[in-house]
């Protein structure tokens, strides 16, 4: 290789190093169009009672000590849920730079808990990624907390006419829960996964 | 005298042979199409599936999709997710028109095809037969690939294809 010729190779490298930097800062800060809802007090939950896909005990207490996206949905939805949980899977996938403690741990209740037993969460849930957790449980115990989320659930019966076959209205919004078991974000609807976890990553950046 | 009758008619022939021909081409082409259909990956034993495409209309006048069906589903409806104040819902579409010359898309969080109760194991990389019934009379049959995603990572956001 002749000087100039060297030269010019050392220069591009120069360039090229200094725009991936200029990028990687970028990453770092807000995101120009944060769309999460961050809450500047963040909200304690009510206290509930229900089960995971695996029958252990999921409470308040399984909230501790972890950051939890939660999302409500039921295994007979088509669109809306396998979508989401679809979108979770590549989100997570895209975060797993981060150690382990900071690592989200995703959750879908189920709001239709007569046909959401554990055992069908628990071939529909951690499909989508084995870490996955399914919950359900009593009704009353539900509506404990998607009162405390303000999620809003309704059941319509199927268009098809079928007599005992129905589809259910939900909040399609993602929860962000904090380490203290508080509700400390809302995503909202289109969810991505790119988005999804560079909003994360801030919020986290936020918590110093 | 019968030869310089006969040159003219056998060219008027060929026009005419030539112009069917000619129409008879495009017509085919300018019926609905489908493109990239897919159905989304769904764990062993569910019960509700949902597929996506575009629908393009290359003709003239608008026609209207009045049915889709699959001998590897019990049956299949047009739905479209709404979110409204964070509720999502599902409104039925039994059937939807596409303009002329215009698209319908069918996306993760929007518009989808309803597939209720498959008959068969739905691996990943397996072709469904789809039939989709058109008010103009176009059968079309098509095969839908099931996949985990869609192709990019716009999954569910509408915007991305406007």
């Amino acid at each position: 290789m002749n000087r100039p010729v060297r030269i010019t190779v050392y220069v591009v490298a120069a360039l090229l190093a200094a725009l991936f930097g200029v990028l990687f800062a970028q990453r770092m800060e807000r995101p120009p169009e944060l769309r999460a809802l961050v809450l500047e007090a963040p909200r304690q939950l009510p206290d509930f009672a229900l089960l995971d896909h695996r029958k252990e005990m999921f409470g308040p207490a399984r909230l501790q000590g972890k950051w939890t996206l939660l999302f409500f949905g039921f295994t007979n939805c088509p669109d809306v849920c396998p979508t989401t949980l679809d979108t979770l899977a590549r989100a997570v996938t895209l975060l797993q730079d981060l150690p382990a403690a900071e690592q989200p741990v995703v959750t879908m209740v189920s709001v239709d808990p007569m046909r959401d037993t554990p055992e069908q969460l628990a071939a529909y849930v951690p499909f989508f990624d084995p870490g996955f957790v399914g919950v359900t449980g009593p009704m009353d115990q539900i509506m404990a907390l998607t009162r405390g989320l303000g999620v809003a659930f309704a059941y319509t019966p199927a268009a098809n006419g079928d007599s005992g076959s129905y589809t259910v209205e939900h909040t399609a919004s993602i929860f962000l829960i904090d380490p203290a078991g508080r509700l400390a974000a809302v995503f909202s609807t289109p969810h991505r996964a790119d988005e999804l976890s560079a909003e994360y990553r801030w919020i986290l950046g936020q918590q110093g | 005298m019968k030869i310089s009758i006969r040159g003219p008619m056998v060219l008027v022939g060929m026009f005419c042979l030539a112009m069917i021909a000619a129409c008879g081409q495009p017509a085919a082409d300018r019926s609905p199409q489908a493109i990239d259909p897919w159905i989304r990956l769904a764990p062993p034993g569910a019960g509700m599936l949902a597929g996506y495409m575009v629908l393009e209309n290359p003709a003239d006048r608008a026609v209207e999709l009045v049915s889709v069906s699959s001998p590897a589903f019990a049956s299949i409806e047009v739905h479209r997710t709404e979110v409204t104040d964070g509720v999502a819902r599902m409104i039925a579409e039994p059937r939807v028109s596409i303009g002329a010359g215009e698209r319908l898309i069918f996306e993760p969080g929007g518009r989808h095809l309803m597939l209720h109760g498959p008959t068969q194991a739905l691996d990943e990389g397996t072709l469904v037969p789809l039939e989709l019934v058109f008010d103009d009379g176009t059968d079309l049959q098509i095969n839908a690939i099931v996949r985990r995603s869609a192709d990019t990572d716009t999954d569910g956001d509408p915007h991305q294809h406007h």
